[in-house]
């Protein structure tokens, strides 16, 4: 039998506590056995403290910390085996090839590949691991799935703060224009002359300005179709979410016409709210016209264009079934009348998804921002990626 | 400076400092691997101590940055003196020094006014200084991604003058309340150190350390009772700042022991928001002290608390 040496033992440690959901860093483990070498390992205690303080950042992953010192430095396995744990880590997971073999069923031009064969394949493979949603066609049946009160007050109250978030982030950015500001970064300096003339003309105090504030304001549209039924929980809470966040906010939704529903969710309770959509959505579920719809968009709120500060919110996963030239001159239209137009897709989220289908290929061209968006994890994540962009 | 965690310990105790064996292993390793530590705990529970008692044991100059919300890297570092340079530039003019010869000098040293980071870079005493960076959750994100780059490189370019590099790698003490979570990255630079309420034990030499006029009845009294409020639900749990000040208290009122007139008089040196001290008048105190005075008495003479993490060997 061949013995592990102290390093190897480590690293089985670090990848015991890895697989525990703590996160060691190969920094920590490196720091860990330099320490290593000022202690007297023999001595149980000093070889744990030593571990903890170098191994975790949080006092929330003691517990597990602890547990996982206990199994392993206590009852040290008999045979090696760290090559078995990096095994483990190459093999993909379970999810990740099903996912991939979703993808490569997507064929290339995606013409002649009808949305429902996509829905059925979507259904058998996808639903239980990505929202425990079935999918179904009836606008009552969606409804009922994606009812607010289903959901636990925390979850709700979890999802709120993630989308007020996200609603902040998009709500504002600055202005060219500057102001006064005891705090700005920049020198006012014709202020400043001002001021300092009462000194002779000396520099003495200095006064700042920095960027002014502006608002935007969001159009948000949303595909409802039947390819986007998998992902309506989430929908349903990011648009209420924004709606409840952002003043200045215009909502519709669309499949294969558009329905303005701003304010039915401006007037009523979110419950009420949801009634009333399924009764003024005629066509939630079914088929896809994009190019359509947002030509329709554009009719409704023309006026609703503000230059410079209408940020136009297109959530949809691309699957068109309308006329593509139509779409093309409509992305040409929104791009050039919105300030910035964010794509959110809920496919991008699923690994080795490419924009190959046509609407998408299609309109690409005219985005600004191409972004994964199917839960609220990924809002987070989204969120994370867009500040340092939009504060630019 | 320190051979072993032992001495640590030691040199702890006459730093007037209780630690457990993990403080002062983490210590001992910042020492060896010249490592940042980060202390996280509630308030008041003597994590600012940690870095008092750390200069005062090293005979290092303590350094401490206090930080708040919109501190920037100018208030933090450097920053030039520009009403001095504005004046040496008048008096050169007045002297009618030579027009080539004005202004060369205002990019010195003398000019320069230095703030806690570069002051603990530059400093040039035998013993490396015990940098303090206090409450860093107060801090923005901006400052801590900062603060990032002075801890693994501990030098600071100054353009005017050119890169300072520390002659000793200070002890640098970063402590946070947890008011939010600091990043990861820099959490993961650092040693980490949870401080938690101390135990019985180590409270009670705590208030005998720091108050030596107190009599040990009294004190076992008071450590009992610290441990009873801190199963209680309140706000803000008393740290070991307010068993101190409690303490402190009842020795100036001449107590020899607890009777309940006397803590609910001083429950401002133990709460320190109405809605606790409401709480805290509202539960049965005369319950709590005689259950207090039964857990020192059975305690009284031997230690029979555990040790923090009980060593065992197969």
């Amino acid at each position: 039998m061949r013995h592990r040496t102290l390093p190897q033992e480590i690293t089985a440690f670090c990848h015991l506590l890895k697989q525990m959901d703590v996160n060691v860093t190969t920094t920590n483990q490196i720091s860990f056995c330099r320490s290593l070498e000022f202690i007297d390992i023999a001595q149980r205690d000093e070889f744990y403290h030593t571990a903890r303080t170098n191994l975790i950042a949080n006092e929330s992953d003691r517990e597990t910390f602890d547990l996982a010192f206990d199994i392993f430095w206590k009852y040290p396995r008999p045979t090696p085996e760290p090559l078995e744990l990096d095994d483990n880590d190459d093999t993909p997971s379970a999810d990740e090839s099903s996912l991939q073999e979703l993808t490569d069923m997507v064929p290339d031009d995606g013409g002649d590949f009808s949305v429902n064969e996509w829905l059925e394949l979507n259904s058998e493979e996808n639903d239980e691991k990505e929202t425990g949603d079935t999918i179904t066609y009836s606008p009552d049946d969606v409804l009922t799935q994606k009812d607010f009160s289903k959901l636990s007050s925390e979850e709700i109250e979890k999802a709120r703060e993630v989308i007020a978030k996200f609603a902040a982030l998009l709500a504002t950015k600055l202005s060219r224009r500057k102001e006064l500001a005891v705090k700005g970064k920049t020198i006012d300096f014709r202020r400043s002359w001002r001021k300092n003339l009462a000194y002779g003309g000396e520099p003495l105090t200095l006064v700042h300005k920095r960027h002014k504030i502006k608002k935007n304001k969001i159009l948000l549209l949303c595909d409802v179709s039947g390819s986007m039924d998998c992902y309506s929980k989430f929908l349903i809470q990011f648009i209420y979410g924004m709606q409840q966040e952002i003043k200045e906010i215009e909502v519709a939704v669309f499949s294969t016409r558009l329905t303005n529903i701003t304010g039915i969710l401006r007037r009523k309770g979110v419950e009420e709210a949801l009634r009333d959509m399924a009764e003024v959505v005629p066509d939630w579920s079914g088929g896809t016209k994009i190019g359509e719809s947002i030509v329709g968009f554009y009719r409704e709120f023309a006026r609703s264009f503000t230059a410079n500060r209408s940020i136009v919110i297109l959530i949809s996963d691309g699957w068109d079934q309308g006329d593509a030239e139509v779409l093309q001159r409509s992305m040409e239209m929104l791009n050039r009348h919105a300030y910035k137009l964010i794509w959110l897709n809920p496919l991008l989220g699923s690994n080795g998804y490419q924009p190959v289908c046509r609407g998408i290929r299609t309109a690409l061209p005219y985005v600004d921002y191409f972004l994964p968006a199917h839960n609220l994890e990924s809002l987070v994540k989204l969120t994370k990626v867009l500040i340092p962009i939009w504060s630019r | 400076m320190f051979e072993s965690i032992e001495e640590v310990q030691n040199a702890c105790v006459k730093g007037e400092y209780i630690t457990d064996r993990a403080l002062a292993t983490t210590l001992y390793l910042a020492q060896n691997l010249n490592k940042p530590i980060f202390l996280e705990g509630e308030p008041g529970v003597g994590k600012t101590e940690v870095a008092k008692v750390l200069a005062n044991i090293s005979g290092g100059k303590l350094i401490r940055l206090q930080c708040y919300e919109g501190l920037d890297a100018n208030s933090a570092l450097y920053e030039w003196n520009y009403t001095k340079q504005i004046l040496q530039l008048r008096i050169d003019e007045a002297q009618g020094i030579d027009k080539d010869q004005i202004g060369v000098s205002l990019f010195s040293e003398a000019f320069l006014l230095k703030r806690p980071l570069l002051e603990a870079i530059q400093s040039d005493g035998g013993v490396p200084p015990v940098l303090l960076i206090d409450e860093v959750d107060r801090s923005d994100s901006e400052f801590e991604a900062f603060l990032l780059e002075i801890l693994s490189d501990f030098q600071i370019t100054i353009p005017e003058i050119g890169t300072i590099r520390a002659k000793h790698i200070p002890y640098v003490v970063l402590t946070s309340n947890r008011t939010r979570e600091v990043h990861e990255a820099l959490k993961r630079r650092c040693l980490y150190q949870w401080i938690d309420y101390p135990s019985l034990k180590k409270e009670l030499s705590i208030v005998k350390t720091k108050l030596p006029q107190i009599n040990d009845l009294l004190a076992r009294q008071l450590c009992n009772m610290m441990q009873i409020w801190r199963e209680g639900d309140y706000y803000k749990k008393p740290g070991v700042a307010e068993t101190l000040d409690w303490g402190l208290a009842l020795i100036a009122l001449g107590k020899d022991a607890l009777d309940p007139d006397v803590v609910d008089e001083t429950l401002g040196c133990l709460f320190k928001y109405q809605d606790d001290v409401q709480r805290a008048q509202g539960s049965d105190l005369h319950e709590f002290i005689a259950r207090a005075k039964r857990l020192s008495d059975s305690t009284s003479g031997e230690n029979s608390e555990q040790a923090d993490w009980v060593y065992s060997q197969d």
